[in-house]
């Protein structure tokens, strides 16, 4: 009887390794579908020659970043429409460490834009730019939207394009803050 | 030494088990390979099935019974796969290897050729190995060689599952905003 039951459980290994290897070829032909539509989520390294290592002042960026220890700034563009799908995942406000410059053909495509996802300057903090005529994306060099420069120490260190809010949520310099007590002095804590 | 030659035996009967399984599943992606290798196409498919059954049943046969004649199928399997990928080598060829199922990125070459000796290796032990009883009954052998197979497949299932998830969340994103 064990014998039989050995032998079962051997057999119905046997079968689910058959049915996993199924839903395996099943996920890859669901990413291969995904490929071909353009709808996965895989950043592309910027190459930025020289741009890498300057003030992003230079650029036309506002001065403030050359003092940022750490800071994303995204270019949308007006016409993008994984920039119209990352606008809208915003809801009027941006994340600490997120600057956004909208690259848009004139001042009303601008507004336009900004008035759909309900972005001010206020909304903002001030971190929002308007670049019309594109005059900071000719500065840089840059064609394609939208695309995430790192700053890091005031200077621009690194650019990827940004697939999607998931992705952009991911390289946002965020802050883990200890939840201390002021009252509560360190050492006692340590001793707890 | 006992120890080692169960080793031995576990793993010749895991690779020939899971190759069989695969091959079972996508019997047609095999027969491919072999049209690619020059076999007639009128022939492949009956090859390749057959390939597949004796995979599977030397397999098996390795966990219940390893004996000689067992053992020469095996080096006549490992002497047509190092076959194979000589013939890929010399031709120049890419052919997709189709040796663990359909989709794997593999091709017929050096694998085969560099596998040739592990399983001459693996024959030369059990064939001369001490005949003592087993350590382990053939159905507990089978039940732990088949539940690794299927633990191995269930954590790439998982993984697969994982990857799926985060890209339809990235999707479920894009279709929010063309929904406006």
């Amino acid at each position: 009887m064990a014998q039989a039951m050995t032998l079962a459980v051997g057999v119905l290994a046997l079968l689910t390794f058959v049915l996993c290897g199924v839903v395996i070829e099943l996920f890859r032909d669901v990413r291969q579908l995904r490929e071909i539509s353009g709808i996965l989520d895989r950043p592309l390294d910027v190459d930025l020659e020289d741009v890498a290592g300057t003030s992003p002042s230079v650029h036309g960026l506002p001065a403030a970043l050359d003092a940022a220890p750490s800071a994303i700034v995204l270019f949308l563009s007006d016409r993008c429409a994984t920039c119209h799908a990352l606008a809208g995942g915003f809801s009027g406000m941006l994340a600490p460490g997120l600057w956004v410059v909208l690259e848009a053909r004139n001042h009303q495509s601008a507004e336009e834009f900004l008035a759909r996802y309900e972005l001010t300057a206020t909304s903002t903090g001030g971190r929002l730019l308007v670049d019309v005529a594109e005059r900071i994306a000719e500065s840089i060099g840059l064609r394609t939207t939208p695309v995430g420069f790192r700053v890091q120490n005031g200077r621009i260190a690194s650019a990827t394009t940004v697939p999607s809010k998931r992705y952009l949520t991911s390289i946002l310099p965020n802050r883990v803050r200890l939840e201390r007590s002021a009252a509560t002095p360190t050492k006692e804590r340590m001793r707890v | 030494m006992q120890l080692f030659v169960l080793a031995v035996t576990v793993a010749m009967a895991a690779v020939l088990l899971w190759a069989g399984l695969e091959k079972v599943r996508a019997v047609t992606s095999f027969a491919s390979v072999l049209r690619q290798l020059g076999v007639p196409a009128a022939a492949a498919p009956a090859l390749a099935a057959s390939v597949s059954a004796v995979e599977l049943g030397v397999g098996l046969a390795l966990i219940y019974s390893p004996s000689r004649p067992a053992l020469v199928v095996v080096t006549g399997l490992a002497t047509a796969f190092a076959c194979a990928g000589l013939i890929a080598v010399r031709r120049k060829q890419r052919i997709a290897c189709s040796c663990f199922g359909p989709y794997g990125t593999r091709v017929l070459g050096r694998d085969q050729l560099t596998a040739f000796p592990l399983w001459i290796g693996g024959v030369a032990i059990l064939w001369l190995r001490p005949h003592t009883s087993p350590m382990i009954s053939p159905s507990s052998l089978l039940a732990v060689v088949a539940l690794s197979l299927a633990s191995i497949r269930a954590a790439t299932a998982i993984r697969a599952a994982a990857a799926a998830r985060g890209d339809r969340r990235s999707a479920r994103e894009m279709h929010l905003w063309l929904r406006r």
